[in-house]
């Protein structure tokens, strides 16, 4: 199921952002539909309330955090007869409970106290303009939104390096000097994403390990892939012969491209380090790991979506810069 | 203004949705720049082929 939502946002994305194709202009409905879907994405990511589910709520408790947590409440949840709420097969007596009439509610804010060992309501809470919710998770909170952000930048520039290499190796064969125009303007778009990535990581880094830089495994893989790329605009902006220059680039896109799925698939995850999936969680990683407890239905079809989203912008700004290369070329 | 000062996370959406619609506004302006310069580019070349042709049949 995640693997399909994923990969068909991917392939959707593709195929509605190659229309009608690379270098044509795209048709008005085709740029108003970017920027409607980005408002309903940015909707759908900001607005829905994180709520947990009973038996994390249960978790919350065993722990001892003194934690404000919300709970979608379902028939079986409250017991009025003996003023207790069941939460993963136990009960606990709950304080308050008459303040609120609970039977037009499904959401309500619990607080385990320590001392008494029971939760007690204090409040409810309705669902935002969008009535879905997404997962609580204490470590990360509101900030687990920034993941459907921040991952399809980073897979938006792996799409960008492939086609760059797609097209290196297009040149090679044809030696038609727009597959290089293709390949340089798909190299470019990938740096800006890849730069967006680092920047959204660094971010969240700041506010959930308490640095921007932490050298974690998958920070320094992308700083080397920046390296790499950079270096590449590096070579290509010292040849001036036109023809060397071309050749020279695609080679050097070609074996750039190789280390991409290294750097941002596997390094990442087979050293140790903070980042979710790193070596010794047991999981691939919120999106690609098999488990749902960060990802659930909601956030994947969000996660899908708004990869679908960054994908159309991915290909219009391809766009732009192939055809500002083109009328450069031409002047 | 009491509803957004208790929830924040629409002033987040607010201002998100005016750094996107910034962003959106400054990229439709680009393409109409673009397409605006590849009309006067062909319309360019064009002067100048049917200029070039036009000496041939002189000659």
């Amino acid at each position: 199921m995640k693997g399909l939502i994923i990969a068909s946002s991917v392939i959707l994305g593709i195929i509605i952002g190659l229309i009608p194709s690379l270098i044509k202009e795209k048709p008005n409905w085709w740029k108003y539909l970017i920027g409607i879907l980005f408002v309903a994405n940015l909707v759908l990511i900001l607005t829905p309330v994180l709520v947990s589910d009973h038996s994390y709520a249960n978790y919350v408790a065993q722990t001892g955090i003194e934690e404000q947590i919300t709970i979608e409440l379902n028939n079986h949840s409250i017991n009025p007869a003996n003023d207790t709420i069941t939460i993963a097969s136990i009960n606990y007596p709950i304080i308050n409970f008459s303040k609120f009439d609970l039977s037009q509610i499904k959401l309500i804010n619990i607080e385990f106290n320590k001392q008494n060992q029971s939760f007690s309501i204090t409040g409810t809470k309705d669902y935002s303009i969008i009535p879905i919710s997404y997962p609580l998770i204490l470590e990360l909170k509101e900030r687990i939104k920034i993941m459907v952000l921040h991952v399809p930048t980073a897979w938006v520039s792996v799409l960008a390096y492939l086609l760059s290499m797609i097209y290196s190796i297009m040149y090679l064969r044809k030696r038609d000097y727009k597959y290089d125009i293709y390949a340089h303007s798909a190299a470019g778009v990938g740096v800006m994403f890849t730069i967006l990535a680092t920047v959204t990581g660094m971010i969240w880094a700041k506010f959930n390990w308490g640095a921007y830089w932490n050298w974690d495994p998958r920070q320094t893989s992308i700083f080397m892939l920046l390296i790499i790329y950079f270096a590449y605009f590096g070579l290509r902006s010292s040849i001036e012969n036109s023809e060397t220059r071309a050749r020279l680039s695609s080679v050097y896109l070609i074996i750039a491209f190789t280390t991409v799925p290294f750097f941002v698939f596997i390094l990442p995850r087979i050293s140790s380090g903070l980042h979710p999936g790193a070596a010794g969680e047991g999981t691939a990683g919120p999106v690609l790991g098999g488990g749902a407890e960060m990802l659930n239905h909601n956030l994947l079809f969000t996660f899908g979506f708004s990869l679908f989203c960054f994908t159309l912008l991915f290909f219009w700004i391809l766009n732009l810069k192939i055809r500002t290369e083109l009328l450069n070329k031409k002047w | 203004m009491n509803f957004l000062e208790q929830n924040t996370l629409y002033i987040v959406l607010i201002i998100s949705l005016m750094i996107w619609l910034g962003i959106f506004i400054y990229i439709m302006f680009v393409d109409k720049k673009i397409t605006r310069l590849e009309k006067m580019v062909l319309i360019d070349s064009k002067s100048k082929t049917d200029k070039s042709n036009s000496g041939v049949i002189n000659e």
